[in-house]
C-alpha cells in the first residue's frame, strides 16, 4: 500500500529483452540506491516505470501505492506520484522554466483551478535559493544552453515543486564536479521524509556519499543479484562488478 | 562565292543540331557499334528533337543568361582521341580504368549501365542528351573487390579548340567496400582557345564503398563547361566531391547526390575563383531517399571584375528518409562592385525526424580584416588574395589524401597570385 | 491591456453564418458587364472605370502562376464566384445603424467591443462593402484620413490617385489584376505630416456568403514623420465550396514615417488566400509587416518593401501555421533601392498533420549601392509524418558594400522531448502546444498585447487533435 513495489518486471526495446525479471520494493520514507554495471539495465527500469513508450513491458508488475503503472500514459504516471530525475534532460526552446513548471503544477489540478502566481513564485524562488539559483533562471528556456550542473540543478528544483511520492534519480551524478554534486545531493536530503520513497540510480559510489542509502542493490543482466546495506557500495568500489555477477552465476 | 566560304558553311551546317541529319550522319558513321548503344544514342537525339524550345520562365535557369550556353556558336566534333586522357599506371590491383571508346571494341557490355542511369535533370538536359547521342569518349572506372586504392587516378579532359564540342560520357561504378580515390583535371587549350566541353558523369557507389573526386578545372577564359554528374550512393557509401574551378568563361555544373541506402553519405564542395566577366552557375541538388543519411554541401564563390555566379541548391528529404541530417551553404564574397552573385538555397522536407539547414551569406571582405593585414605591412592587393585564399580554401580542406589536397590549394594559390 | 479571458476566441470563431439579403449583386462569373455594374454601382469616375476594365483584359491574358507556384491554383473556378455583393455602398458611422444581421456578426466577432477598449478607429467590411467605419474625432481635426477605398477616390482624389497602382502596378501578378478589376472595400488612410497615431486602426474584412469573392483593397500613405499601426482580422464561414480573397495592399511611408502592419488570419478551409502587400519606403522610413497566417486552403503572401530612400528599414516578421489540408505559402520581398537601407525578415512556420508550409524569399540589391544589410532567418518546425515544409529564397546581391545573410533551419518536436515533458505531468497535447509556443514566443512579442493573447489561444487550440 505504501510503497513503489516492482515485481518480475520483464521489458524489451526492439525484441531485445532488458529487463529479466527485476523485483524491488520501495517502502515510504526509505532510500534505496541500484548500482551496476554499464548496460546492467538500470536507466532501462526507470524509463520503464516513467513509461517511456519505446519500450514494451512483456510481463511484471509495478504498483504505485495500490496501481499498477504498466500500461499508463507517461502523464498519468507522473501525476499519481512518480518523479523521474533524468540523466539527460531535454532540451525546450522558448519554453521558460517558471511556465514549464506552473504548466506541471496546472496539470495536477482540476479542469478550471490554476496556481496562484504570487504564490507560485514564492515557493519557487525558495526553492531556487536553497539549491543556489539564480532567479533569472526563471525566465531562461527549459534546459537550453544549460550546464551539465545546471541542468541538474534544474531537474531537483521541477522535483522540489512537484512534490512527488516516489523519486527515481537516473545518475543524476553523471557531469557534476564535486562543488554541484554536494548542492544537489542537498536538494534530494531535503526530501527525504517518511512520505516520499527514493531510488537513487548510479554507476559511482560517490554519490552514495552524499547521500546515504538505507539499502544498496546491486543490478545485473536485467535483474537485482545482490541486496545489501550502505557498505555493499564500499565493497563494489573495492572489489568491482565482476564479483557480484561470478557470485550471482555461482 | 569563293570555295572556302562555302566550305565553312557546310562545315557549320554539319554541325547544327537543329538538324536531324546531323545525328543521321553522325550514326551512320558509327554503325559498328552494339545495337543497345545505337539505340541508346537514337533515344536521346529523340529527346533532344523533342525537348521544348526554352522558356523564359524555366525555374531551373534562374538568373542565368542562358544564351552563354546556347548550341549555335559549335561546328564540329572535337576530336575524341585528343580530349580525354587517362594518365599512365592508372590502373592497379581490383581498380580498373578505361576509355569509353577503346570498351566499345572490347568489352562493350561494360558500359551497358550508362542508359540505365539518368542525368541529374536540373536544367541542362538539352547537354545530357546530346552528350548521350553524340559522345565517343569518356571514362569507366571500377573497382570490383574489397580495395583501398590510395594513389589517386588521374583523368585529363582536354578543352577542344574554338567552335568544337567534346562530348564525355562517363561512368563510376564502385562495388562493396572498395575505396577509390580520383582526380579529374580540365585543362585548357593553348593554341586556339574557346571550345566547349559537356561532361556527363554516371556514378554508382555499392554497399560501403567510397569515392573522393577531385575536380581542378583550369580551361580557358573562353572556354565553356558544362558539368553534369548524378551520384548514387548505396548503404553506407560515403562519397565526396571536391571542386576548384578557375578557368572557363561560362560554366554551368548540375551536381546530384542521391542517398540511396541508408546510412550513406555526400560531401559536396566547391569553390569558385571568378575575374573579368566569368559565369559560373550551379545547380545542386541532394536527395535523401533512405533514413539514417547526411550530406552536406559548401560552395563558395569569389567574384572580382564582372564576375558572376549563381548558386541554386535544393535539399530534398523524401518521406522515408528519416533521421536525415542534411546542410547546404553557399558563401560568396563580392570584391567589385559589379561582381554578382545569386543565391537560391532551398529545402523540400517531408520526412519529420530531420534536421536540416540552410545558409546563404554575400559580402564583402570585412574592412577591418583587410586593416588588420595591411597594418602587418601587406599591401591591399596581397591582402584580399590572402584573405580570398582562407576563403575559397575551406571547401578544399576536406581532401583526405594529403598530397592530392596540397596540390590543389597549391593550385588555388597560383591561380590568386597570377 | 485587456483580460485575456474576455476576448472570445476560438478556432471557429468566425464558423458560424448569419442569412443576409443583398440589396447589390453582381451576379455570377466575371465579365465586362460585372465590372461596369461594380463601377456604375459606386458612382465612380470615368478613369476608374477605364483603371478597371485594362485590369480585367490584363488578368485574362495572364497566365496561372503555376511554373513555380502550386497546381492548386487550377482549383479555382472563377465563373462560379460572385464578385460583388452588397447591402449598401455607404458605412454606418454608428453601430445602431448598421443593419441587424451583419452587426450580430461583427458582435460575436467581439468588434465593437475591441473599439471601446483600444482601437483608434475601426472599418468593418462585410463581403463586399464596408458596413461600418469611423475613427476617433480628435484624429479627424488632426486631418487623419480614415475611409474606404470608394470614398477615398472620389472625395480625396488629389491624395490618393498619386499612389493609387503605383506601388503594386495591375500587371503585377494575376491577382493583383483581378483584384484592380473588382476591387471594393478596404481602407484608404491618411496621416499628415509629424502625426503620430498612439492607438492601432484596425479593419475587419468577413466574408459571408458562398462562393465570394473578396477583392478589398488598401492605401495606407503617411506622410513626413508621421507614425501608425494598421491591425487587420479576417474571417469566414466554412463552406463545402471554395471562397477567394484577394486583395491588394500598398503603403506608402515617405521621409521619416513609421507603419506597422499588423494581421491576423484566421480563414476557414475553404479560402483561397492570395493577397499582395508591398510598401514603398523613402528616407529613414520604417515599414514592418507582421503577418500570422491561420487556417485558409492556400495563402500566397509575400509582403514586400521597397527601399526607395535613404537609411529606409523594412522587416517582415511572419508566423504561419498549415493544418492538415493547408498550405502556406508565405514568404518576402525586399527590393533594396537606396544607400544604407537595411531589411529583416524573421519566418516561423509550423506544419501540422498534412498541412505544407513554403518559404519564398527574394532580396535585391544592385551594385550601385553603398552600405546595405539584409538578414533572413527562417525556421520550421514539423510536427507530424506526414507534414511538409519547403524553403525557397533568391537572393541576388551585387557590389561590394553590401551584405546579406540567410539562414534556415528545419526542425521537429521530438519524442524524447515530450516523453520529459509528460513525465513532468503534461499531457500529450499539452507538451505539444507548450513546445509549439515556445518555438515562435519571440515573434508573439512583436504583436500588440491584445492580439498576442488571441495568437497564443488559436496556436494551442489549433494544436488539438493534432498529436496520436
Amino acid at each position: 500500500m505504501n510503497s513503489l513495489k516492482i515485481e518480475n518486471l520483464q521489458a524489451s526495446i526492439e525484441d531485445k529483452p532488458i529487463l529479466n525479471g527485476l523485483t524491488l520494493e520501495i517502502p515510504k520514507g526509505e532510500v534505496h540506491a541500484i548500482m551496476g554495471p554499464n548496460g546492467s539495465g538500470k536507466s532501462t527500469l526507470a524509463k520503464v516505470l516513467a513509461g517511456h513508450p519505446d519500450y514494451k513491458v512483456t510481463g511484471g508488475t509495478a504498483i504505485l501505492d495500490n496501481e499498477n503503472l504498466i500500461g499508463m500514459e507517461p502523464d498519468e504516471i507522473s501525476r499519481l506520484g512518480l518523479f523521474l530525475a533524468f540523466q539527460y534532460p531535454m532540451e525546450v526552446a522558448g519554453v521558460s522554466i517558471a511556465n514549464f513548471i506552473r504548466a506541471a503544477r496546472n496539470a495536477r489540478l482540476g479542469k478550471d483551478e490554476k496556481v496562484k502566481a504570487v504564490d507560485f513564485y514564492k515557493e519557487l524562488y525558495e526553492h531556487m535559493d536553497a539549491l543556489g539559483m539564480d532567479r533569472k533562471f526563471t525566465s531562461r528556456s527549459l534546459n537550453d544552453g544549460f550546464s551539465g550542473g545546471e541542468k541538474k540543478r534544474c531537474e531537483i528544483l521541477q522535483m522540489s515543486m512537484l512534490n512527488p511520492k516516489y523519486c527515481i534519480l537516473d545518475e543524476t551524478d553523471s557531469g557534476l564536479d564535486i562543488d554541484a554534486l554536494r548542492v544537489v545531493s542537498e536538494g534530494v536530503n531535503r526530501m527525504r521524509n517518511p512520505e516520499r520513497g527514493i531510488l537513487v540510480i548510479t554507476h559511482y559510489q560517490r554519490l552514495l556519499d552524499y547521500i546515504v542509502p538505507d539499502f544498496v542493490h546491486v543490478m545485473s543482466e536485467g535483474k537485482i543479484v545482490r541486496t545489501g546495506g550502505k557498505d555493499l557500495a564500499l565493497e563494489l568500489e573495492d572489489r568491482g562488478y565482476d564479483w557480484v555477477k561470478q557470485e550471482a552465476v555461482a | 562565292m569563293s570555295q572556302e566560304t562555302l566550305s565553312i558553311i557546310s562545315s557549320m551546317d554539319s554541325y547544327s543540331f537543329k538538324q536531324p541529319e546531323t545525328f543521321t550522319h553522325f550514326a551512320e558513321s558509327r554503325s559498328w557499334e552494339p545495337g543497345w548503344l545505337a539505340d541508346y544514342r537514337k533515344e536521346c537525339w529523340d529527346s533532344f528533337a523533342s525537348l521544348p524550345e526554352r522558356l523564359l520562365k524555366d525555374e531551373t535557369w534562374r538568373f542565368s543568361p542562358r544564351a552563354r550556353f546556347g548550341l549555335n556558336k559549335i561546328n564540329g566534333l572535337a576530336d575524341p582521341k585528343e580530349s580525354l586522357i587517362i594518365e599512365e599506371n592508372s590502373s592497379k590491383d581490383g581498380v580498373s580504368i578505361d576509355l569509353f571508346d577503346r570498351l566499345i571494341l572490347d568489352q562493350p557490355h561494360c558500359l551497358s549501365l550508362l542508359p540505365k542511369i539518368a542525368g541529374p535533370d536540373l536544367g541542362a538536359n538539352d547537354y545530357s542528351l546530346l552528350t548521350g547521342a553524340f559522345a565517343e569518349t569518356g571514362y569507366l572506372l571500377r573497382a570490383n573487390r574489397s580495395v583501398h586504392s590510395g594513389q589517386p587516378i588521374i583523368v585529363k579532359h582536354i578543352e577542344p579548340e574554338a567552335g568544337k564540342i567534346a562530348f564525355h560520357h562517363s561512368l563510376i561504378e564502385l562495388e562493396a567496400n572498395t575505396e577509390v580515390t580520383l582526380v579529374e583535371k580540365f585543362i585548357a587549350n593553348e593554341t586556339n582557345p574557346g571550345g566547349t566541353i559537356s561532361s556527363l558523369l554516371k556514378v554508382r557507389l555499392g554497399d560501403g564503398a567510397r569515392l573522393h573526386r577531385i575536380v581542378l578545372q583550369q580551361c580557358s577564359k573562353s572556354a565553356t563547361l558544362v558539368q553534369l554528374e548524378n551520384f548514387i550512393i548505396g548503404k553506407d557509401g560515403y562519397l565526396s566531391s571536391t571542386n576548384l574551378h578557375l578557368g572557363c568563361g561560362q560554366t554551368r555544373v548540375e551536381s546530384k547526390g542521391v542517398l540511396n541506402g541508408p546510412g550513406s553519405h555526400f560531401e559536396y564542395g566547391s569553390a569558385h575563383s571568378g575575374d573579368s566577366n566569368q559565369l559560373f552557375d550551379q545547380r545542386t541538388i541532394q536527395v535523401h531517399e533512405a533514413p539514417n543519411c547526411t550530406s552536406n554541401l559548401l560552395c563558395k564563390n569569389v567574384l572580382r571584375n564582372e564576375a558572376k555566379s549563381i548558386f541554386s541548391g535544393l535539399i530534398k528529404v523524401r518521406k522515408e528518409a528519416q533521421h536525415t541530417d542534411a546542410y547546404q551553404t553557399n558563401r560568396n564574397l563580392l570584391l567589385s562592385s559589379e561582381a554578382k552573385a545569386d543565391s537560391l538555397p532551398g529545402l523540400e522536407i517531408l520526412a519529420n525526424e530531420v534536421k536540416c539547414s540552410h545558409g546563404a551569406t554575400t559580402s564583402r571582405i570585412d574592412p577591418q580584416e583587410l586593416f588588420y593585414l595591411q597594418s602587418r605591412g601587406m599591401s591591399l592587393k596581397d591582402a584580399e588574395k590572402l584573405i580570398a585564399l582562407g576563403f575559397l580554401s575551406g571547401p578544399l580542406n576536406s581532401v583526405s589524401h594529403e598530397p592530392t589536397r596540397e596540390w590543389i590549394l597549391n593550385s588555388l594559390a597560383d591561380s590568386l597570385e597570377s | 491591456m485587456i483580460n485575456p479571458s474576455q476576448v472570445a476566441v476560438d478556432r471557429d470563431k468566425g464558423n458560424f453564418h448569419y442569412d443576409t439579403d443583398y440589396s447589390f449583386d453582381a451576379g455570377v462569373g466575371l465579365s465586362e458587364e460585372v465590372v461596369r455594374y461594380i463601377s456604375e454601382v459606386k458612382n465612380e469616375e470615368p478613369w476608374v472605370l477605364d483603371f478597371r476594365l485594362k485590369a480585367l483584359d490584363t488578368f485574362l491574358k495572364k497566365p496561372m502562376p503555376t511554373h513555380w507556384a502550386t497546381d492548386d491554383l487550377k482549383n479555382i473556378n472563377f465563373d462560379v464566384i460572385r464578385y460583388y455583393l452588397a447591402k449598401g455602398q455607404k458605412p454606418s458611422r454608428t453601430w445602431e445603424e448598421v443593419p441587424d444581421d451583419i452587426k450580430k456578426t461583427f458582435e460575436r466577432l467581439g468588434i465593437p467591443e475591441q473599439e471601446r477598449k483600444f482601437l483608434a478607429g475601426v472599418e468593418a467590411q462585410f463581403d463586399s462593402e464596408a458596413a461600418y467605419s469611423r475613427m476617433k474625432e480628435d484624429l479627424e481635426k488632426e486631418g487623419v484620413i480614415f475611409v474606404g477605398s470608394t470614398e477615398g477616390l472620389k472625395e480625396y482624389p488629389e491624395i490618393f490617385r498619386k499612389w493609387f497602382g503605383k506601388v503594386i502596378p495591375t500587371s503585377d501578378n494575376k491577382f493583383s489584376a483581378l483584384n484592380s478589376a473588382v476591387f471594393s472595400g478596404g481602407s484608404f488612410i491618411y496621416i499628415p505630416p509629424g502625426v503620430k497615431l498612439a492607438q492601432p486602426l484596425q479593419a475587419y474584412f468577413r466574408i459571408n456568403a458562398e462562393n465570394f469573392g473578396q477583392f478589398e483593397r488598401t492605401l495606407i500613405i503617411a506622410d513626413e514623420g508621421s507614425e501608425v499601426m494598421y491591425m487587420e482580422g479576417c474571417t469566414a464561414p466554412k463552406f463545402e465550396t471554395s471562397t477567394l480573397h484577394s486583395a491588394v495592399v500598398e503603403l506608402v511611408a515617405l521621409k521619416g514615417a513609421k507603419i506597422q502592419y499588423i494581421t491576423v488570419q484566421n480563414w476557414s478551409n475553404n479560402v483561397f488566400n492570395l493577397v499582395t502587400k508591398r510598401a514603398l519606403a523613402e528616407e529613414e522610413a520604417e515599414v514592418r509587416w507582421i503577418d500570422c497566417n491561420i487556417g485558409s486552403r492556400l495563402t500566397m503572401k509575400y509582403p514586400g518593401v521597397i527601399l526607395r530612400g535613404r537609411k529606409a528599414r523594412g522587416e517582415v516578421i511572419s508566423i504561419a501555421l498549415a493544418n492538415d489540408g493547408q498550405h502556406q505559402d508565405t514568404g518576402a520581398k525586399m527590393v533594396h533601392a537606396a544607400d544604407e537601407t537595411t531589411s529583416n525578415v524573421v519566418s516561423k512556420s509550423i506544419s501540422i498533420g498534412k498541412g505544407r508550409s513554403s518559404y519564398r524569399g527574394l532580396v535585391q540589391m544592385p551594385g550601385h549601392l553603398k552600405g546595405c544589410k539584409n538578414n533572413t532567418e527562417c525556421d520550421a518546425l514539423l510536427i507530424n509524418n506526414n507534414s511538409q515544409t519547403d524553403t525557397y529564397p533568391a537572393i541576388t546581391v551585387q557590389g561590394d558594400d553590401n551584405s546579406v545573410q540567410h539562414e534556415a533551419s528545419v526542425s521537429k518536436v521530438s519524442a524524447e522531448q515530450i516523453f520529459y515533458m509528460q513525465q513532468r505531468g503534461l499531457s500529450e497535447a499539452e507538451a505539444m502546444s507548450l513546445c509549439v509556443n515556445g518555438f515562435v514566443n519571440d515573434l508573439i512579442r512583436e504583436f500588440p498585447m491584445e492580439y498576442s493573447v488571441e495568437l497564443k489561444r488559436l496556436i494551442e487550440l489549433e494544436m488539438e487533435g493534432s498529436v496520436g
